[in-house]
């Protein structure tokens, strides 16, 4: 009967840590929460965003578990998870903050990337313009459609949330338009310049005062305007719209380079209807002395090949103000009829970039160093 | 029950419980798990199958706890079967993985190379379209102007393919796309200016008639 109460003793104690052992005490409910946490802050690419509280919150998560599998390695009835509980609240706190931080961070980088897009976009929109009413050539163009593809490629990463490559695509769209943008200035950059607008200025003016004080008509061509005014003793009589070469904007400065020259010329020539290829013709006595100075001097200057010549035949014609010329400067057949009858040879026809530094060359100029 | 009963059982039960109690921890099916996932990885799980990736990374991980609270038992009372549960589930979800991010890849890589192809086709038609485009002074600087545009999209064809050499399917899509467009854009262009002159065309050949 003793034997049996010592078994008893002994058993009892042994039965109570062997069930204890058996049962399972759970792990705090809140460690759940804590690995949606991790979850979310994977997802949102913490380890890229903000590595190292990051891995502050994966290694304290780490420390928590390894406290938990402590407790839960000891019988039942010892394990206390009071301790922890504190543990895991903090690191919710934490985490919960580092979501709120990175998601704040990713905000104002889309932000800051789709700023940056959108003045790209508004740079390739002006040098787009620009290209087309200056005419730079192919390569400009290449650059600016290369461009174009990296801005278009910079918003579908933004739009899957992908901000190195946006931003890698960002800069590689800047590049190109800076290229682009450089080569597209130089014809501009004269039509922004003050002592070129006045130069330009004094040719109109002496222009009008001759057609004043002769009392005879006068003719002044503004490129940036694309307008061709018709003076009457000084007075305006009429305004058309003009095309003119397809490096128009430029000053021509040899045969070939398809610009349309600026300066101060008279008709020679009076090309009536069947006369002249493109409807009537007036053509004009370029090249003048200041243009053959010109010329030899970019000859010498090795500016130009040795084996270009100096070129003429530069025209006020019709063919319609939609024409591109080889640098004339053309009018609708209607509006020909009406200038034709009106000029006479020796009229003096002058050629400017723009007669106000408000002209449109200026205000793309503006906008590219406004992007920049 | 006799005495000698009451030791032998006794004995069985000590001898039953050292049994059970030595446990071993499964070694062989943690290297197995541990193979399949990161056989997953490598496969690129984490790249194309992200959240699937950490979902599995996270399973292994609760295994491997598993394993370390029987590990800080009391060997007596140490059981692995759980632990082997979690294992398996671990290994069989890192296979699925394995298969999926394969079979993910490879649509990613499909749709590269047909977005490439796309592509591709637009450029042609763009410039097929280019010689058919009206040919005057006037129209010279625009055609100049589009047959650099499509220069410049002949000219990032050959990133897109890159890009797919690279395995970069996803930024090989959006570049492909984007060529895509534009020489759609520069396609419509044309179009539009061969309707004006055709429609310019047959006002002309009504106004004479009228005559």
């Amino acid at each position: 009967m003793r034997f049996l109460n010592y078994g008893r003793a002994i058993a009892l104690p042994f039965a109570i840590l062997f069930f204890s052992a058996c049962s399972s005490s759970p792990p705090p409910p809140e460690i759940n929460l804590l690995e949606n946490i991790d979850f979310e802050l994977h997802k949102i690419d913490a380890v890229k965003y903000a590595p190292g509280e990051y891995n502050k919150f994966k290694v304290n998560l780490r420390v928590l578990k390894d406290k938990i599998i402590q407790e839960e390695s000891k019988f039942s009835i010892f394990r206390n998870y009071e301790p922890i509980q504190k543990n895991i609240g903090d690191i919710i706190g934490d985490g919960k903050r580092l979501l709120i931080t990175i998601n704040e961070d990713k905000s104002k980088r889309k932000e800051k990337i789709s700023d940056k897009i959108k003045r790209l976009e508004d740079k390739a929109r002006i040098i787009n313009e620009l290209t087309l009413k200056v005419n730079v050539g192919a390569s400009t163009r290449k650059l600016l459609t290369k461009g174009g593809i990296a801005i278009s490629e910079a918003k579908a990463s933004i739009n899957s949330n992908r901000y190195d490559s946006a931003m890698e695509k960002v800069e590689n769209a800047a590049a190109l338009l800076n290229e682009a943008e450089k080569l597209v200035t130089p014809t501009l950059r004269r039509y922004s310049q003050n002592d070129t607008i006045n130069k330009w200025r004094n040719f109109v003016r002496e222009t009008i005062d001759e057609s004043k004080r002769k009392k005879m008509a006068a003719i002044v061509v503004d490129k940036a305007e694309r307008t061709l005014t018709l003076y009457k003793n000084g007075k305006i009589l009429q305004t058309f719209n003009i095309g003119f070469g397809r490096y128009g904007y430029r000053d021509k400065l040899f045969s070939g380079d398809d610009a349309t020259p600026e300066g101060k010329y008279k008709i020679i020539k009076k090309s009536g209807r069947g006369e002249s290829k493109y409807y009537k013709a007036l053509l004009l006595d370029y090249p003048n002395q200041e243009d053959k100075k010109e010329f030899l001097k970019a000859k010498k200057g090795g500016l130009i090949s040795k084996n270009v010549r100096i070129g003429g035949l530069i025209e006020i014609h019709g063919g319609g103000e939609d024409s591109t010329t080889n640098g004339c400067i053309a009018l609708e057949n209607n509006h020909m009829d009406e200038l034709f009858d009106k000029v006479a040879i020796g009229t003096p026809v002058t050629i400017v970039g723009a007669t106000s530094i408000e002209n449109e060359l200026y205000f793309g100029l503006k906008g590219l160093k406004g992007d920049s | 029950m006799s005495k000698v009963a009451r030791l032998f059982l006794g004995c069985l039960l000590i001898a039953v419980v050292f049994v059970a109690g030595c446990a071993k921890p499964p070694t062989e099916d943690i290297d197995a798990a541990n193979s399949a996932v990161e056989s997953a990885k490598s496969a690129g799980a984490e790249k194309y199958l992200s959240d699937d990736a950490k979902k599995v990374s996270d399973e292994l991980s609760a295994a491997m706890d598993e394993v370390k609270v029987q590990d800080g038992k009391f060997p007596l009372f140490r059981k692995y079967d759980k632990a082997k549960e979690l294992l398996a589930s671990v290994k069989g979800s890192a296979e699925k993985l394995k298969t999926d991010t394969a079979a993910k890849k490879e649509e990613a890589k499909r749709n590269a190379i047909a977005s490439m192809e796309e592509a591709n086709g637009a450029i042609a038609n763009a410039k097929a379209m280019l010689e058919k485009a009206p040919k005057g002074k006037e129209s010279k600087s625009d055609i100049e102007a589009m047959t650099g545009d499509v220069k410049g999209l002949e000219d990032s064809l050959p990133d897109v393919q890159k890009s797919i050499d690279g395995e970069d399917y996803d930024g090989a899509v959006s570049k492909a796309k984007s060529i895509k467009e534009k020489a759609d854009a520069v396609s419509s262009q044309v179009q539009q200016a061969i309707e004006k002159v055709e429609a310019a065309k047959k006002a002309k050949g009504k106004k004479k008639s009228k005559k």
